[in-house]
């Protein structure tokens, strides 16, 4: 036994709680196996984990310990068990779990997380109950360092100025992104923003966050009421002096804080808001320190009287550029009116000053190499005229010195004169060097040159040709750059278009539509301008797509890429091993794919995307080629890459939809089509995904979400048969009190329309027709069914239908005619009938009163499922009961025994053993002994089962009501309820045992209440005299409660 | 508790059934999955225990092993549940393309989870013995929850429990050598043979979990 063998063993041993009752524990008692994988961990910074936990584990999530706790909730780590991945989780604080507020205002804070959906912004996953029910929710688990970690570690705040501006850029993006879905974080600060691995930034913490326009909340109002006495820290990591949020009358960070919200005037809080905060964020940058917070008085006293004086002189003096300094002082003006207006706009400050930074940068170093170059020259034709130089200068030495005396006091004048010209053309040079950085300063510029011009003019003895020739090179130079700056943008405009085309791949888009856009955007570029274009590559990778081989061959003439485009595919497996570029990869690969060799292309594009992870072509086939799980990730790196592109996004939603996650691919999915809702085939996936969601929510109860989600499905594709199926089914049971039986019925009519030949589909219409008391119509659709099927149907299938008219004449009570159909089903199909039949037919003349009939056909059913081991209390009580009705009492005790003997032979484990207590406690034929064994049962069940397994709930209950401390089972038989529609049999059972319990514990009203609505089901439902169990039950509720 | 569970002792065919159920469901869940008799999988279960109980056990002798004969039962009951629904109304050959016909596959499943019910033991023994043998045994325990039911580094543990690493290096050397112990204790409960098979069994149970 090898170590690492051992290690393993010991994990399998120390992992079982951990695999709970989790989906995977539930899909290997499906299927006997579990898929595990764990991938190498991704990063190598230290995990955020500060201590040990012990927050209650959810049926899905193990909690590992605590990340940081703030005023009402507490961040845990968490381990997702199914998928193996390690997760933020965000719960309420324990003393606030009671709290509704506070409650709604966290379960908004997912929601704002979970809509957001932005590389900047960090994912929510889900939101969920735990073990106490209280509710959490899960993120993506940031591993990183906060900003405010990674300021305070400069030595000065000039070190790394550059590295800051460009994180500050990507936050002000997202701020942008957020301001742009209504959204405001109103605690923007250091400590909220983490920097990854990778230069990766994203916001966290939008528990403050408000939204704008579409209603919101009130949140102070509500935390006022919520904790009146709290000013305790909301924040995940604390900084500094006056960097903590105060929770209750005024929320945020006062350090970072602009007037109105520090004076608590929440009605003026909007986008520019957080605008101070970025500006708040960018003088610590400049400065190493907030606007606020030096000095005797507290940050939230300065922050609302805007005492700025001391944060404007540190900007002046902080050796930053003018224009950066003016941008903060910007954004921190105490009157909003005068800040940007919103993130949006800072950006596009940001991002200009950036780049003319960048373009600086650039030309200091061209213009270091050419004065390099210059001085060389210089030095060697010094060399040649210097003795010729000295006695010049001795000559003009003399003769000066002799009229320098005379002149001194007119040259003074003179000079002084000039002083403001020399000034205006110093401002219009500076001002044509901004201009060349950035275009939208042109006028700025001119009106510069102009001045200059004026100046001189009205300047004796200023150069005014000299100032001429500046105002008409600054046109010329304007000209020059707005028709690069057109030509530019017109690439990129071209560019963008072929990247959208291209996304339009695989069956959703039609071939003809997408030859058709490229004719369109490459018209009237002939080949030699797309040889010259600085977006050739983009171009001769939209040929290739496009598959005009010849004319890709014309722009980009390489022998190996023409190889590629004529070649068969015998010769292209051939070329998989060269050494090529990634984009001469990607057009292998797509060649190849065509080709049919699937495998080797995606193989190629593994090996091009490793060399060119940025390049979005490739990502994006790449998931396009990848499995269905591996897909999603691909195209988010694409997403990520061309972020906001529509088709961009459709591939990912798909992807993830495919994936079945659909609760990441439906709001994807759902932008999409918020932009354009013929996009694609993004309606038919926007309902699948909306209709999966609800089959999601109607398996977790949610019945009133899921019934929303199917509607809106079916709005979105009206021919969705599994909406329309799911939303009979829901009608059917989402009121107790009057079910939408036309609606549904309705719904379940729609679905067979769509899909006549779904034998599912067929069944629930007739099944809930019989139910619904409207049996002759479910005749005749069975009939009219079998009608067609007399011809071309094959013999199960008229069996089937058979089978199902023999139900319909069974809810109509003609029973003789439900006989003869249902052994005509069986003789049809050529089969021995199943024990579910033989039942059927024993129930079948129970109830039209031939009890001898039905003993002896019930006899042959147990016969003949007891050769599978097969145990059915519901045969033994039609037996006994068949018995009696005749009179055989012996031969009904004796099925009693024989019965019981069957359970207790089976009794070995606590499922079998819960099954026996069940039946004992709802037996219409109770025994002396028998509520004594079914405690004994219950108390053995208890110590060895899954308490929460519904046979053990279930068992508890009826034989705590019928046998034991009624009180004990109140509380879960009232939760299960809301488990059953109005027209379930079994439901109505628990509900007289439940309206029992009631009784028994003296809340009479609730107890007739229920009774009531057992009532209501027995005359409006189709209730068969051979559901024994239920007439049982309703019998001794209605006994007990004297009615 | 095989014998005395044969023999009809009611404790033990308890015992019984609850240790050796994981592995009777994944071999039959495996080979019906998808297919029409995925609803049978209880009811075969059931049939199983009760075939066991009902002389089955008798048959497990010195020289099998008790998995092999616990896998025939469970393949047998199987392949009669299969005939009997051959024979049903509602059979259709389209039905059993979703069968796996490979028994290999099958046998790694009910394997994998025969050897996570060994491992169950061999950790419910090691508690078992920790808590007779004191505060630090069964603090070893707890050493190897965190280490691997939570996947806390020695390092960390040290941490939390202001501990010397040092210290609980040495600790966790002893845990492992006690859980060793308890797992080849038993597997010789259900092996036959010497040292040198206990020790070949151990490594085909853990091989499933490297």
């Amino acid at each position: 036994m090898k170590s690492e063998e051992l290690d393993g063993g010991l994990e399998a041993a120390y992992r079982k709680k951990a695999r709970g009752d989790s989906i995977l524990a539930t899909i290997e008692r499906l299927t006997g196996a579990v898929p595990r994988v764990f991938l190498r961990d991704d990063s190598t910074l230290p995990s955020p984990l500060v201590k040990p936990a012990d927050g209650p584990d959810s049926d899905r999530y193990q909690v590992i310990g605590e990340i940081g706790r703030g005023g009402v909730g507490v961040v845990l780590k968490g381990r997702d068990i199914d998928l193996g991945r390690d997760v933020a989780m965000k719960v309420l604080r324990d003393d606030f779990a009671g709290n509704p507020e506070v409650i709604q205002r966290f379960v908004e804070e997912a929601q704002i997380g979970g809509q957001l959906q932005h590389p900047g912004i960090v994912p929510v996953y889900e939101l969920g109950l735990n073990a106490h029910k209280q509710p959490f929710f899960t993120m993506k688990l940031v591993k990183g360092e906060t900003l405010s970690a990674l300021l305070t570690k400069r030595a000065t705040a000039q070190e790394g100025r550059r590295r800051f501006l460009r994180i500050f850029e990507q936050v002000c993006e997202t701020m942008a992104y957020a301001h742009t879905r209504g959204v405001i974080h109103r605690d923007l600060k250091p400590s909220n923003i983490m920097v990854g691995a990778f230069g990766e930034v994203q916001i966290v913490d939008w528990g403050f966050a408000k939204i704008l326009r579409r209603g919101g909340v009130d949140d102070e109002r509500r935390a006022k009421e919520a904790a009146p006495t709290t000013t305790v820290v909301e924040t995940i990591r604390s900084g500094s002096v006056g960097s903590e949020s105060c929770a209750g009358s005024v929320m945020g960070t006062p350090a970072y804080m602009p007037p109105e919200q520090a004076l608590g005037e929440i009605d003026k809080l909007d986008e520019r808001s957080d605008v101070f905060a970025l500006g708040a964020l960018l003088c610590e940058i400049l400065t190493g320190r907030p606007p606020y917070g030096e000095g005797d008085d507290s940050a939230l006293v300065q922050a609302a009287e805007a005492r700025l004086d001391g944060a404007h002189a540190r900007l002046d003096n902080c050796g930053a550029d003018a224009d950066l300094v003016q941008i903060t002082k910007r954004c921190l003006a105490p009157a909003p009116a005068v800040r940007y207006k919103d993130a949006g706009e800072v950006v596009e400050v940001i991002s200009g000053h950036l780049a003319a930074v960048e373009e600086r940068a650039q030309k200091a170093d061209r213009a270091a190499a050419v004065a390099k170059a210059k001085a060389a020259e210089e030095a060697k034709r010094r060399r040649l005229t210097v003795a010729l130089a000295a006695a010049l200068v001795c000559a003009v030495v003399a003769t000066a010195s002799g009229l320098y005396w005379v002149d001194k006091e007119q040259r003074f004048s003179r000079e002084l004169a000039l002083v403001p010209v020399a000034d205006a053309k110093d401002a219009a040079l500076l001002a044509h060097g901004e201009a060349r950085a950035d275009l939208s300063k042109w006028g700025d510029a001119l009106e510069a040159a102009k001045h200059h011009l004026a100046s001189a003019e009205a300047t004796e003895g200023a150069d005014v040709d000299q100032a001429r020739m500046l105002v008409s090179k600054v046109r010329r130079d304007r000209e020059a750059a707005e028709q690069a700056a057109a030509a530019a943008a017109k690439d990129q405009r071209l560019v963008s278009r072929l990247e959208e085309i291209y996304t339009w791949r695989g069956e959703d888009f039609p071939d003809d539509a997408r030859a058709q856009a490229y004719d369109k955007a490459l018209s009237g570029i002939d080949a030699e301008s797309m040889r010259a274009s600085p977006a050739k590559a983009e171009i001769v990778a939209a040929l290739d797509d496009w598959e005009k081989f010849d004319l890709a061959s014309e722009v980009d003439p390489d022998p190996w890429c023409i190889k590629v485009r004529v070649a068969e595919i015998e010769s292209l497996k051939k070329l998989v091993k060269d050494e090529r570029e990634p984009r001469d990869l990607l057009l292998l690969a797509a060649r190849l794919e065509r080709g049919g060799e699937t495998e080797a292309a995606r193989e190629l594009l593994l090996r091009a995307h490793k060399v060119a992870p940025k390049d979005f072509r490739i990502a994006f086939a790449l998931g396009a080629a990848s499995e269905t799980n591996d897909a999603p990730r691909y195209f988010q790196i694409a997403s990520l890459l061309r972020s906001g592109r529509i088709g961009t996004d459709y591939g990912w939603g798909v992807s993830m939809l495919e994936a079945k996650d659909m609760r990441s691919a439906t709001p994807l999915l759902e932008s999409v089509y918020e932009r354009d809702s013929e996009f694609g085939k993004i309606r038919l996936r926007l309902a699948k995904a909306t209709q999966m969601l609800g089959s999601s929510d109607m398996n977790a109860g949610r019945l009133d979400v899921a019934k929303t989600q199917f509607r809106r499905a079916l709005e979105l594709d009206p021919d969705n048969e599994k909406a329309s199926i799911q939303l009979g089914w829901i009608l059917f049971r989402t009121s107790i009190e009057k079910p939408d039986v036309d609606d549904a019925i309705e719904a379940f009519r729609n679905a067979v329309r769509l899909n006549p030949e779904h034998p599912q589909w067929r069944q629930m219409l007739l099944s809930h027709l019989q139910g619904a008391k409207r049996g002759e119509e479910a005749v005749q659709m069975a009939q009219e069914r079998l009608e067609s099927l007399s011809e071309s149907g094959t013999n199960a299938a008229r069996s089937m239908c058979l089978a199902q008219l023999a139900d319909s004449y069974r809810s109509i009570d003609r029973n003789d005619d439900a006989i003869r159909s249902l052994r005509l089903a069986l003789k049809t199909n050529g089969g021995e009938p199943a024990y579910q039949d033989l039942f059927k037919i024993a129930r079948m003349y129970f109830e039209k009163g031939d009890y001898a009939a039905a003993a002896q056909v019930t006899r042959e059913a147990i016969k003949s499922s007891a050769a599978q081991r097969r145990l059915s209390a519901y045969y033994y009580d039609l037996l006994v009961m068949s018995f009696r009705k005749v009179g055989r009492a012996s031969e009904a005790a004796a099925a009693i025994e024989e019965c019981r003997r069957r359970y207790e032979e089976m009794a070995v484990n606590w499922s079998w053993k819960a099954q026996l207590a069940w039946w004992l406690a709802r037996s219409p034929h109770p025994g002396a002994q028998d509520g004594e064994r079914a405690l004994e049962l219950i108390r053995e069940v208890e110590k060895e089962g899954d308490k929460a397994n519904p046979i053990c709930v279930v068992a508890k209950a009826l034989v705590n009501v019928r046998y034991g401390n009624p009180a004990d089972s109140v509380d879960w038989l009232e939760a299960s309820m809301k488990g059953y529609g109005p027209t379930h049999v079994t439901g109505a059972q628990h509900r007289c045992v439940l309206a029992m319990a009631l009784w028994s514990v003296g809340r009479k009203d609730d107890a007739r209440e229920q009774l009531g609505i057992v009532r209501k089901f027995m005359t409006t439902w189709k209730v068969y005299a051979s559901e024994l169990a239920l007439h049982d039950a309703y019998r001794r509720a209605r006994e007990m409660i004297g009615e | 508790m095989i014998r005395g569970a044969a023999a009809g002792n009611t404790e033990d065919k308890e015992q019984f059934a609850r240790r050796y159920l994981p592995a009777v469901r994944a071999y039959l869940g495996a080979r019906w999955r998808r297919g029409p008799l995925a609803g049978d999988v209880d009811d075969a279960v059931q049939e199983v225990f009760f075939e066991c109980f009902k002389g089955a056990l008798e048959r497990a002798d010195e020289q099998r092993g008790f998995r092999g004969l616990l896998y025939g039962i469970a393949r047998n009951v199987a392949r009669r549940h299969e005939e009997r629904r051959r024979k049903k109304r509602e059979f259709q050959a389209s039905e059993w393309s979703a069968v796996p016909a490979d028994e290999g596959s099958l046998s790694a499943a009910f394997d994998r989870e025969w050897a996570q019910s060994i491992l169950d033991l061999a950790r419910n023994r090691q508690a078992d013995n920790a808590r007779e043998l004191g505060v630090d045994a069964e603090r070893r325990i707890r050493l190897l929850e965190l280490r691997f039911e939570d996947g806390l580094p020695i390092r960390d543990i040290a941490r939390l429990w202001e501990a010397s690493p040092e210290h609980l290096h040495r600790e966790y050397a002893k845990a492992r050598k006690e859980f060793r112990r308890c797992l080849v204790d038993v597997v010789s409960e259900h092996t036959p043979g010497d040292e040198e098979a206990i020790e070949r069994e151990c490594s085909h149970l853990l091989h499933f979990f490297s």
